[in-house]
């Protein structure tokens, strides 16, 4: 599947000229400080992964909100069967922490679980990063345990379904 | 109750603070109580209260209680004094 629609967020499949938009996002320091990489990526590192993609058994986006570019979603399939790890952010700092980011995650998490066939979502949240944590428990994951200064959560198909109903209100 | 005092009412319930800091110059993400998830909450209940439904970049706009009132005033929502 090239694009998924949600509401006014497509999540598109990642095409050459979106990388150096990417890298800008990647490589600007706010979302470096978030990332357990927080090496600068380089336009031949950037070029390489995009050539990656295709045999990575990952599936990654770039979100689009009304047609513009926001940010970056990934669903990388883990060792356990119907398990993905969920991984976005928001380039964009105009939409960072709005209701778009929120709109871009549910666009994420309905394509794992209605696409992928996926039971369940992990994701991994610096400790530190009290705004994401509250963030993804709006959508329904829950903590499970917390290592060399990361939370480990998870979400399963029934915590989203009841955290999304809260939120179909904002699909527009 | 006056959309003035609904208004206060509503952010004093969401971001569960005292009705005297609502203020016009209070401001998203000033204060811990009004962060992303709290500004879902409080654009859902505004939307409730004043029975409107605001386009995702006034949503996106509603960055201080001044701005709020000025965005719901386009929704013919006005506010006294």
């Amino acid at each position: 599947m090239s694009s998924y629609r949600l509401g006014s967020i497509t999540l598109a499949e990642i095409q050459p000229e979106d990388l150096e938009q990417l890298r800008e996002w990647r490589n600007s320091p706010d979302i470096r400080a978030m990332m357990c990489d927080q090496s600068k990526i380089s336009v031949e590192q950037q070029r390489s992964w995009y050539e990656s993609l295709a045999s990575s058994g990952a599936t990654h986006f770039v979100a689009r909100y009304k047609s513009v570019p926001i940010g970056y979603v990934n669903l990388k399939s883990i060792s356990e069967p119907a398990v993905y790890e969920a991984g976005l952010y928001t380039g964009d700092a105009r939409y960072r922490g709005t209701v778009v980011s929120f709109l871009m995650a549910l666009a994420q998490i309905d394509f794992a679980f209605e696409q992928l066939s996926a039971q369940k979502l992990v994701a991994t949240v610096k400790s530190e990063n009290i705004a994401a944590i509250r963030f993804n428990e709006t959508l329904g994951y829950q903590k499970q345990r917390e290592a060399e200064g990361m939370w480990h959560m998870t979400l399963s198909a029934d915590a989203y379904q009841v955290a999304r109903a809260k939120l179909a209100g904002f699909i527009r | 109750m006056t959309n003035n005092q609904k208004l206060i009412d509503v952010y004093s319930r969401i971001l569960e603070i005292a009705p005297e800091a609502v203020k016009d110059e209070l401001i998203y993400n000033s204060i811990p109580e009004w962060d992303s998830t709290a500004h879902m909450l409080l654009v859902a209940e505004l939307e409730g209260c004043f029975d409107v439904m605001l386009d995702m970049d006034d949503i996106i706009d509603m960055s201080s209680v001044a701005k709020c009132k000025e965005i719901l005033a386009k929704y013919e929502v006005t506010f006294e004094g």
